[in-house]
């Protein structure tokens, strides 16, 4: 389990996943400094987001705890950047990655999901109004994703 | 749950992504996750060595990689568990702004111990967490006017010299830890009889 860390550190820092870059903290290698481009397509284009991803002690036995600290207009993602994503939480799986985790919130913002909302205020838009909630998205990614 | 997964082929696991309604209650159990984790050791000095250089499980790992939560996610972590209430309410704490992204500036409630003069008061405090918190302690300041011995008198704020949880400040304590002794404070023998100030009066 401990060994695992670095080898996979080391993996996601030299071999990045397109749109996405990590890079541990000098004096903690368990926190990373996460930059997700926002797909193409999605109102989130363009857009550069600032996560923070802590791996747990528990880890890989337990999620890595991730968080946005852009500010994003996403049914699934709450005011203080908190994802609502299941393999964060009981789809988690040991065999599951740092890059599985990051590639996935990368798809979350394709795919939004305001049936199951965290945002609930966002999700209502988003439910009512799509294309007036995406604008809503789009300007929030300009403001703040960049 | 819909399978919303929207990864695409190439690049899907066995995992599907789908989203779900509301946080893990599991995260805020977890208070104690700055224990820190012995490291590898492929170095030990070699046995050459005078003796007295040898690693010996009573001396400290000399290599100690800091495996602690950091400020963010022990703050939000806080922060669930705060939202669900803690003990028996008479201690409660939650963020001054739900959209402050640093999470720095809180909001306490402590309602007067029984059989002192402060029962069935009301205290209103702010903490603030900096940016070094929880390594560094948080800062303190009543709202509500109350008359305790490590309270200024003139703005409210709590000296933290003369309060032990914040004296003997240590990560491993918590927004919760504060109040919870800050009640015991005003439940204390010296502290129970203090004349205070009118009720509902602020600095």
């Amino acid at each position: 389990m401990q060994t695992a860390l670095p080898k996979e550190t080391e993996r996601l820092v030299a071999d990045p996943a397109p749109g996405i870059s990590a890079s541990p903290h000098e004096d903690n290698l368990r926190y990373f400094d996460v930059v997700i481009e926002g797909p193409s397509g999605s109102p989130f284009q363009n857009g550069k987001f600032k996560l923070e991803l802590f791996l747990p002690e528990e880890y890989p036995m337990a999620p890595p705890k991730v968080r946005f600290l852009t500010k994003i207009y996403h049914p699934n993602i709450d005011k203080l950047g908190r994802i609502c994503l299941d393999i964060l939480k009981d789809k988690w799986s040991p065999a599951l990655q740092i890059r599985t985790v990051l590639l996935s919130i990368q798809a979350l913002l394709s795919s939004p999901n305001p049936d199951d909302p965290l945002a609930t205020d966002v999700a209502k838009h988003y439910k009512e109004d799509e294309k007036d909630a995406q604008r809503v998205s789009r300007e929030w990614t300009e403001k703040y994703a960049v | 749950m819909s399978a919303k997964g929207a990864l695409s082929p190439a690049r899907t696991t066995n995992a599907q992504a789908n989203v779900c309604h509301s946080l893990p209650p599991s995260s805020s159990a977890a208070c104690n996750r700055n224990r820190h984790r012995p490291p590898p050791r492929p170095s030990h000095p070699p046995s050459t060595l005078n003796p007295i250089f040898k690693w010996s499980p009573l001396l400290p790992p000399r290599h100690h990689p800091p495996n602690k939560v950091p400020r963010n996610f022990r703050l939000l972590e806080e922060l669930e568990k705060g939202e669900k209430g803690i003990g028996d309410g008479s201690c409660s704490y939650g963020l001054e702004d739900g959209d402050d992204i640093l999470m720095s500036n809180w909001n306490g409630t402590i309602i007067g111990p029984g059989h002192t003069v402060h029962e069935n008061r009301i205290y209103s405090l702010k903490i603030f967490c900096g940016p070094s918190y929880p390594d560094a302690r948080p800062d303190v300041q009543f709202i509500s006017r109350v008359n305790l011995p490590f309270v200024d008198q003139t703005n409210g704020k709590v000296d933290w010299t003369k309060l032990p949880v914040l004296a003997n400040w240590s990560r491993n304590l918590s927004i919760e830890n504060v109040l919870v002794e800050i009640r015991k404070e005003m439940a204390s023998f010296n502290n129970r009889k203090l004349p205070q100030p009118p009720e509902g009066s602020t600095f």
